[in-house]
């Protein structure tokens, strides 16, 4: 898993079916020390509902698919929030 | 997924039985403020993205994860057509 920091929210006008109605969550990643690292990626965010500022783990690649109970048309998932 | 700006179609007449009738994007991959990254990608699309348009790619497997793309040999497709970035921290 990986650690990023919600940054932000995306909103989709048209979007394939499959998708659902996942809220979609600007990611920074960022190291333990909480530096960014890397680009922003976007995250479906289906549990959390993690607000902006909130540091979060999330799930990329393939291993998304699997954090739904139906395979998903999505390659990053939040999974969890790390406690304040 | 990553953050897309549409370039423009991609013909290609020669291909992979199973893409026919696909449409195939030339996208380029921008930061949440709107600046292009040098990163281009091919993409496939279900869902009528234009040049111009800010798309949001899912890579990978999960670009098979729908109806029209099963089975397809893909590995990127434009899963939904983005209306606003909101950026708050």
């Amino acid at each position: 898993m990986n650690l990023g920091r919600v940054t932000g929210r995306v909103v989709c006008g048209r979007q394939v079916a499959e998708l659902g109605a996942y809220r979609l969550a600007l990611v920074q990643p960022v190291d333990e020390a909480g530096a960014d690292e890397g680009w922003p990626i976007v995250a479906a965010d289906p549990l959390v509902r993690a607000a902006a500022g909130a540091v979060v783990w999330y799930v990329n690649g393939v291993d998304a698919v699997d954090a739904f109970e139906a395979p998903q048309p999505v390659d990053a998932v939040i999974v969890g929030m790390r406690d304040p | 997924m990553i953050l897309c700006r549409v370039l423009g179609h991609v013909v290609s007449s020669r291909k992979d039985a199973r893409l026919e009738g696909a449409k195939l994007l030339a996208v380029v991959e921008v930061e949440p403020g709107g600046a292009e990254r040098d990163e281009l990608h091919v993409v496939a699309d279900t869902l009528g993205a234009g040049a111009g348009d800010t798309v949001l790619v899912v890579i990978g497997s999960a670009a098979r994860m729908t109806g029209p793309t099963r089975g397809q040999p893909i590995d990127a497709l434009v899963v939904g057509i983005v209306d606003s970035v909101d950026v708050q921290a």
